[in-house]
């Protein structure tokens, strides 16, 4: 990668709340799971909406690429967003699923603080 | 004298069909062929192969469904065989099914077969929904985009379909003899680079051919409904409701339906019974015969009815929200969502949640569903359970049958937890999974599906159930001239070597051991069984026990019928859906071996707790 090192830390997928999007960095870890996120359309630059949650809070659902997309939060943590995309879209959006969930933001400073590259 | 040269009038022609999960692959496959279809395996693994025949205009297509795959650069076993197939087997030409709906993701895939090379044409499907829901798609500019013919299709009304076939035949015969065939797995990049730039050439192509997109500021109807169905708080309520009603239906319905089956059975056998002079002959149709068909076609309504249930979920979308709602607490016990629909069934039968576990899409995740399975208590162990618990704990049955049912799930749970930790994951276990839309189920697709795999079933694991009831019947009517079943049949004198056996769990005796013998058949006939050995009628057999048994004993006893062995047509239905003979044998092996360490335990501890 030569490109510059964003100045804050990247931000996990897992760690948006119901109603914000962002853009993919990069995908923190390699092999398989990778491979996985990468077919299935979740490439740099891709915006991803974060769009709810199952009723337990995980696995979560997000939009991109025109597709709805559930994946595990364990999962979610290894798709790193970059940090200044993470905006709120959620007046747009309507009142989609899980939005009364923000009170998961405690499972987020967990993700937002776990190290990448692990998978 | 010179053999004049065959000239063939009619082109033969191989089509393969290409496609994302979700994009009405299976529909357009039974569009084109109609009912001339036949399913069976790919070599070597279990993931279902179809393929059916069909004359246009004069050409043989014989048509290949691939497996549905989102990528051919990953190690996922749909598709690696998918692209196995199109770089080895050189196929005349490949449909390419496209959700009009979600043309971007779906583009990914064409933009691999195009860099295959392989002969293709386009099938932009569901492309009456896309219109409906405010997408304006430019045929002609994808067309030339991709450089391959784009034919829009329903393939569930089968509009577009000749069209399509117009087209593959078309590019069947301008296929160019190709030297491809020799190079194979290279030609796919399956680097991160490759992979992005795929992408975003598919957006481009997308931004480009889509004139029109519908108003993202509004919920589709998929979200709609989601609100409700995948909500914090109804989520669970509607869900285990949608499963009680599926469990209703399924063995409610069956109940009287397999009544009927066994009453044609039994007059059957009446006739047989009539016009054949009492012998060896007569007592091998109606006993071995008619009995093991009876035990085949016993399974026929609840089989029919679950496939019919569960392929009505499947096509509705629903079964994904099932997946994704069980998901938080299944991947505790390391197993999947989607793991949690075939066990829920297994308190039917094990039979239909075994074959339920087709829903599962990793293989791994498949097998340890399957394997844990028989550890779910199916109803053919309740009568089992009754006898004992109220003979010998009348005030505290209910507990008593509970408990064995908990003791199941936690041993299920448990056991999947151990084969998650050995069995190396793929790595494809991971849980990231396409929501599809919902919609209205078609009719005919769902029958057609339950048609399909309920027939399979009864081939594969009919003859196995079938060839299981003769042997056990012939081991108890053996030797020569014995009263079925009598203490000196082959069978008894098993039961005798095994005795011993069962001896630390405190039923070494030779009636338990046949009558779990007999159970293998079917765990309602240990109660029979146990009837025919002490000789007792209906009305006596509880007194009969209550000489022979303990209260510790029978618990022990229970324990025992609970984990055991699965009865013949659970290991018939394990072989069909692993494909291997060696899981079979283990599923059996551990099985045996914890029921007799449980039935111990029990046994053992117990006394040393004084009780008795």
């Amino acid at each position: 990668m030569t490109e510059k090192q964003p100045p804050t830390d990247p931000v996990p997928l897992a760690a948006l709340h119901p109603g914000e999007q962002g853009t993919i960095l990069t995908i923190g870890c390699r092999g398989p799971l990778k491979r996985k996120l990468m077919d299935m359309g979740l490439t740099p630059g891709t915006k991803v909406y974060f769009e709810g949650s199952a009723p337990l809070g995980d696995p979560i659902i997000v939009n991109t690429r025109g597709y709805r997309l559930a994946l595990r939060r364990r999962e979610a943590a290894e798709v790193l967003m970059s940090p200044e995309s993470v905006v709120p879209i959620e007046p747009q959006r309507g009142p989609g699923l899980g939005h009364g969930r923000r009170g998961m933001g405690g499972m987020g400073r967990r993700f937002r603080r776990r190290r990448q590259g692990r998978c | 004298m010179a053999i004049p040269k065959l000239v063939t009038q009619t082109d033969r022609f191989v089509v393969a069909i290409a496609g994302n999960p979700n994009a009405g692959k299976t529909a357009l496959f039974n569009a084109i062929t109609g009912s001339r279809q036949h399913v069976g395996n790919w070599p070597g693994v279990t993931v279902e192969k179809k393929e059916g025949r069909v004359n246009h205009k004069g050409s043989f297509l014989h048509i290949v469904d691939l497996p549905g795959a989102y990528s051919l650069s990953s190690q996922a076993i749909d598709e690696t065989i998918a692209r196995d197939y199109l770089t080895t087997q050189d196929p005349d030409a490949v449909i390419n099914v496209v959700d009009a709906t979600n043309l971007e993701r779906n583009l990914y895939l064409t933009l691999q077969l195009l860099e295959l090379q392989v002969p293709l044409v386009v099938a932009l499907n569901m492309f009456d929904e896309a219109q409906a829901l405010g997408f304006d798609i430019d045929l002609e500019a994808l067309s030339k985009m991709l450089g391959v013919p784009v034919v829009p299709t329903v393939a569930i009304t089968g509009q577009g379909v000749q069209e399509l076939l117009d087209a593959a035949t078309e590019v069947a015969r301008q296929k160019r003899p190709t030297g491809r065939k020799a190079t194979s797995n290279g030609l796919i990049k399956a680097d991160d680079a490759a992979t992005a730039r795929r992408y975003d050439k598919a957006a481009d192509i997308t931004k480009a051919v889509v004139k029109r997109t519908p108003d993202s500021t509004k919920l589709t109807r998929s979200q709609r409904i989601d609100s409700i169905l995948l909500h914090p708080w109804l989520g669970f309520p509607i869900f285990f409701g949608v499963i009680f009603l599926v469990f209703q239906f399924t063995f409610t319905l069956s109940e009287p339906l397999a009544e009927l089956m066994i009453l044609a059975l039994d007059s059957l056998a009446e006739w047989v019974g009539s016009i054949l002079p009492e012998g060896i002959l007569s007592a091998f149709l109606i006993d071995a015969v008619l009995g093991g068909l009876g035990a085949v076609l016993e399974f026929v309504p609840p089989i029919f009815l679950l496939f019919f249930a569960i392929s009505l979920l499947e096509d509705i979308g629903y079964m994904a929200r099932a997946a994704l709602i069980s998901d938080g607490f299944m991947k505790k016990a390391g197993l999947h969502g989607q793991a949690f629909i075939p066990m829920i069934l297994g308190f039917g039968c094990n039979v239909t949640g075994i074959l339920a576990a087709r829903g599962l899409e990793d293989q791994r995740d498949r097998l340890i569903s399957i394997l844990v399975n028989p550890l779910i208590s199916c109803s053919a162990r309740l009568p089992v359970y009754v006898l004992f618990a109220t003979t010998f704990f009348s005030q505290r049955r209910g507990l008593v049958v509970f408990s064995l049912y908990a003791l199941g799930v936690v041993l299920a749970l448990i056991v999947a937890k151990i084969l998650s930790l050995i069995l190396k994951p793929d790595g494809t276990s991971a849980f990231v999974m396409e929501l599809p839309p919902y919609r209205m189920p078609k009719v005919s697709v769902v029958f057609l599906q339950t048609w399909e795999r309920g027939r399979e079933f009864l081939q594969k694991a009919g003859t196995i159930i079938l060839l299981g009831v003769i042997v056990v019947w012939a081991m108890s009517s053996l030797p020569y001239g014995v009263e079925p079943g009598s203490p000196d049949s082959l069978l008894a004198r098993i039961g005798r070597v095994i005795a011993p056996i069962l001896k630390p769990a405190g039923f070494g005796t030779w009636q338990a051991a046949t009558a779990l013998l007999f159970g293998v058949v079917a765990k309602e006939m240990v109660v029979g069984t146990l009837g025919v050995l002490y000789g007792a009628g209906e009305g006596t057999l509880a007194s009969a026990i209550q000489t022979h048994w303990t209260p510790l004993t029978a618990y022990a006893f229970l324990v025992m019928t609970l984990i055991y062995i699965p009865c013949i047509a659970t290991i018939g239905a394990i072989r069909q859906e692993t494909g291997s003979r060696t899981w079979t044998a283990i599923a059996v092996g551990y099985l045996l071996l914890l029921g007799w360490i449980m039935a111990v335990g029990v046994y053992q501890i117990g006394s040393l707790l004084g009780f008795a």
